[in-house]
C-alpha cells in the first residue's frame, strides 16, 4: 500500500504530464488528484482521469503484497544458502539497489 | 514734669512699681494720648477684676509690635506682632503663626476643628456612627481614612499609598487613581470567545472582539497629562460583518477613554498587510498608544475621534476574507491539511500557543527538486498576526517519503511567507533501499517582522524515480505514521 502512488504516478505519466498525484484515500478514488503541469492538454487530462478510473486499486495492491512476498521469500531462500555468492540480481530482487 | 524715680505713688489705686516709669502726654495716631514708660523691663501691675480697651473702629493707623486693640468694625480683639496685626479672637486664629505644644501638656482633645470638618483618630472600633458630613476618620490601627458624608463612612485611602512624593489622587468615577509612572500593564487579552480570555479551540469567523479580564481587571489610559487607571469589565467591539472592516485587512485594537466609557475600538486599518498606516503606535512611558488623532470605530455605526496617545494598544487584529470578520483556528488533521489561522494578537499578556497541522492524504507522488508546498496543498500551513515584532515563531515540519530507486534525495523544509524558499534549517535523506521510507524534519524559528506571516510546510525530491511522500499511509490517525506542520508562537 505505501508505494501504490509510485504505481499510478507512473500510469498516468505514460499519457500525461504531471507533478505528480496526491491519493487521499487509496480506496475512495473521489479523493485521488493528479497534479498537472501547465503544458498538459486538455486530452492529455482526460486521459489521465481516464487511467485512474480504469486503476484496479485491489489488483494493484495484490501486485505490490506479491512482490513484498517475493522479497521475503527471497530473504529467506537467501539465508538458507550462507555460503552462497550474492548476485546483482539477488539485490535487485531484495530492492536493496 | 516732676521726678518720681524711685518712690512709691498711689494715684487713685494704681500701684506702681519702683522703676523708673515716666507718664507723658503725647499725640498717637493723631489723638492725645497718656503715655507711660518704664526703664528697662519696668512693670505696671494692674489688680483689678477686668481691663477694658475701649472699641474704636478699625485698625490704628500705624500700629507697631506690641499694640493690643479692640476693633470695634471687625469685632475683633487686634494685636501687632513682628509687624503683621493678628487676632486673639477664638475663631480667627493667627494666620502663619507657630504654636508649639510640648508633649506634656498636648491636649487639644481628640478633635481638631476645620470649620464645619472634623479630623478625629481612634481606633476601628471607636470610630463614631456617621451622620456629620464633612469629619474625617483616621483608625489608629487599620490605618483605614474615611470621610463621614452624612450617612455613611466612605474610604479615602486604603493601603500602600504610591509614590506620595509625585502621586496624583483622582477619585472620580471609575478611575480609581491617578498616579504618574506608576507602572501597571494592561489586565486583559483579547479574545473571541466572551469571558474566555485565552482560546484553546477554534473560534472561527468571529464578528465579535472581546477585551476580557485576564491578570487583571485595571487598564491605564493616558489623559495628557498623566495615566489614569481604570476599573473595567469585559469590553466587546461588534463588527457585525460591517464592510467597515474591510476584509483580508489588519486593524490595531485601543481601549480608550470615550468621555467617561470605556470602550475597545479599532484604529485605521493597515496600508498594507505587514505595515502600519500614518496613524501607528508609539512608545509612552513603555507603553503602547495611538501616535496620531483619529477616528477609532467601536461599532458598526460608532466612531470617536482619539486624541493621539490617548488610547492604549491592546492587540492587533486580522479580518478574514469576509468583511468584518476575523478568526481564530488551531489547525489539525485532514486530507491536504487543516490549516491554523491565528488573527488576533495581544500586547501585553500573551501566552504560547502550539499547534500542528497535520495532512492526512494516504501518500503523494512529487519528484522534481523544487520546493513546492506540501502535497501541492496552501493547507499545510499556520497563518498569523503580528501586532509588535518581539517574540519569535518557530516551525518544525515532520515529513516521510521513498523512492522507486536508490540513494534518491528527498527534502523536507519549512516556508516563511513562500510555498518556493525553504527558510531556517533544510533537511535531506537518501533513500536507502527501494520503497524504504525516510523521515526528514526541518524547522524555522526567528522573529518574521510585523502583520501577516504564514509558515508553509515544503516538499522536494531529486528528480530520479518516483518520490512518494507520506500522509497517514492510510493508517488514520494515530495508527501509524503521520506528518506534519508543529507550529509554536505567543499571542
Amino acid at each position: 500500500m505505501l508505494i501504490l502512488a509510485t504505481v499510478i504516478d507512473k500510469k498516468i505519466r505514460q499519457v500525461a504530464p504531471i507533478d505528480g498525484v496526491s491519493l487521499g484515500s487509496i480506496p475512495d478514488k473521489s479523493t485521488w488528484r493528479i497534479d498537472f503541469k501547465p503544458e498538459a492538454t486538455v486530452q492529455q487530462r482526460t486521459d489521465a482521469q481516464a487511467v485512474v478510473a480504469a486503476f484496479d486499486v485491489a489488483l494493484e495492491e495484490q501486485k505490490l503484497k506479491d512482490a513484498d512476498q517475493a522479497k521475503v521469500d527471497k530473504k529467506a531462500s537467501l539465508l538458507t544458502q550462507p555460503n552462497k555468492s550474492v548476485t546483482v540480481q539477488d539485490l535487485l530482487d531484495l530492492g536493496l539497489i | 514734669m516732676p521726678d518720681y524715680s524711685d518712690i512709691g505713688i498711689d494715684v487713685k489705686g494704681l500701684t506702681f512699681g519702683k522703676g523708673k516709669i515716666r507718664f507723658t502726654l503725647e499725640t498717637v495716631d493723631g489723638r492725645p494720648s497718656l503715655v507711660v514708660r518704664g526703664e528697662g523691663r519696668a512693670t505696671v501691675v494692674f489688680d483689678l477684676g477686668r481691663i477694658n480697651i475701649t472699641p474704636a473702629a478699625g485698625d490704628p493707623a500705624t500700629p507697631v509690635d506690641g499694640d493690643i486693640w479692640y476693633d470695634d468694625t471687625a469685632g475683633l480683639f487686634q494685636f501687632r506682632q513682628e509687624g503683621v496685626t493678628e487676632s486673639l479672637s477664638g475663631d480667627n486664629a493667627p494666620v502663619g503663626a507657630t504654636y508649639v505644644v510640648s508633649s506634656a501638656d498636648a491636649t487639644l482633645t481628640a478633635e481638631l476643628v476645620l470649620g464645619t470638618d472634623v479630623i478625629i483618630a481612634g481606633t476601628a472600633a471607636a470610630r463614631p456612627a456617621a451622620g456629620t458630613a464633612g469629619r474625617i476618620y483616621f483608625s489608629t490601627d487599620t490605618f483605614a481614612l474615611e470621610r463621614d458624608n452624612g450617612a455613611a463612612w466612605v474610604s479615602l485611602l486604603q493601603g500602600v499609598m504610591l509614590n506620595p512624593a509625585t502621586a496624583d489622587l483622582d477619585m472620580g468615577g471609575n478611575d480609581i487613581f491617578n498616579v504618574r509612572n506608576y507602572y501597571l500593564d494592561p489586565g486583559g487579552r483579547l479574545t473571541l470567545t466572551s469571558t474566555t480570555p485565552v482560546l484553546v479551540a477554534d473560534a472561527a469567523n468571529q464578528t465579535t472582539i472581546y477585551y476580557a479580564l485576564y491578570a487583571h481587571d485595571l487598564v491605564p489610559i493616558f489623559d495628557g497629562t498623566s495615566w489614569d487607571v481604570f476599573r473595567f469589565t469585559e469590553l466587546s467591539i461588534a463588527m457585525a460583518a460591517s464592510a467597515n472592516w474591510a476584509a483580508n485587512s489588519n486593524y490595531d485594537l485601543y481601549v480608550i477613554n470615550d468621555a467617561g466609557t470605556l470602550r475597545l475600538a479599532t484604529g485605521t486599518v493597515w496600508t498594507s498587510g505587514t505595515a502600519r498606516s500614518a496613524d501607528t503606535i508609539e512608545r509612552l512611558n513603555g507603553r503602547w498608544v495611538n501616535s496620531t488623532t483619529h477616528t477609532m470605530r467601536y461599532g458598526a455605526a460608532s466612531t470617536v475621534s482619539v486624541t493621539a496617545q490617548r488610547g492604549t494598544y491592546v492587540g492587533t487584529m486580522r479580518t478574514t476574507g469576509s468583511t468584518g470578520t476575523t478568526t481564530w483556528e488551531v489547525g489539525g488533521l485532514a486530507v491536504n491539511g487543516d490549516p491554523g489561522f491565528l488573527y488576533l494578537w495581544n500586547a501585553y499578556n500573551r501566552v504560547p500557543v502550539n499547534l500542528f497541522v497535520g495532512d492526512q492524504a494516504d501518500n503523494w507522488t512529487y519528484t522534481l527538486l523544487t520546493w513546492r508546498s506540501k502535497n501541492a496543498s496552501v493547507s499545510n500551513r499556520v497563518s498569523y498576526i503580528v501586532g509588535l515584532n518581539e517574540n519569535p515563531v518557530t516551525g518544525w515540519h515532520f515529513g516521510s517519503a521513498s523512492n522507486s530507486d536508490t540513494l534518491i534525495a528527498i527534502y523536507s523544509g519549512v516556508g516563511l511567507d513562500s510555498t518556493t524558499t525553504a527558510s531556517g534549517l533544510v533537511s535531506f535523506n537518501n533513500t536507502a533501499i527501494v520503497t524504504g521510507a525516510i523521515t526528514g524534519i526541518s524547522a524555522y524559528s526567528g522573529y518574521p517582522g510585523l502583520g501577516l506571516h504564514f509558515l508553509q510546510a515544503l516538499e522536494q525530491s531529486a528528480a530520479t524515480g518516483t518520490s512518494t511522500f507520506y500522509g497517514d499511509a492510510g493508517f488514520g490517525a494515530g495508527a501509524g505514521v503521520q506528518t506534519g506542520l508543529w507550529f509554536g508562537g505567543t499571542f
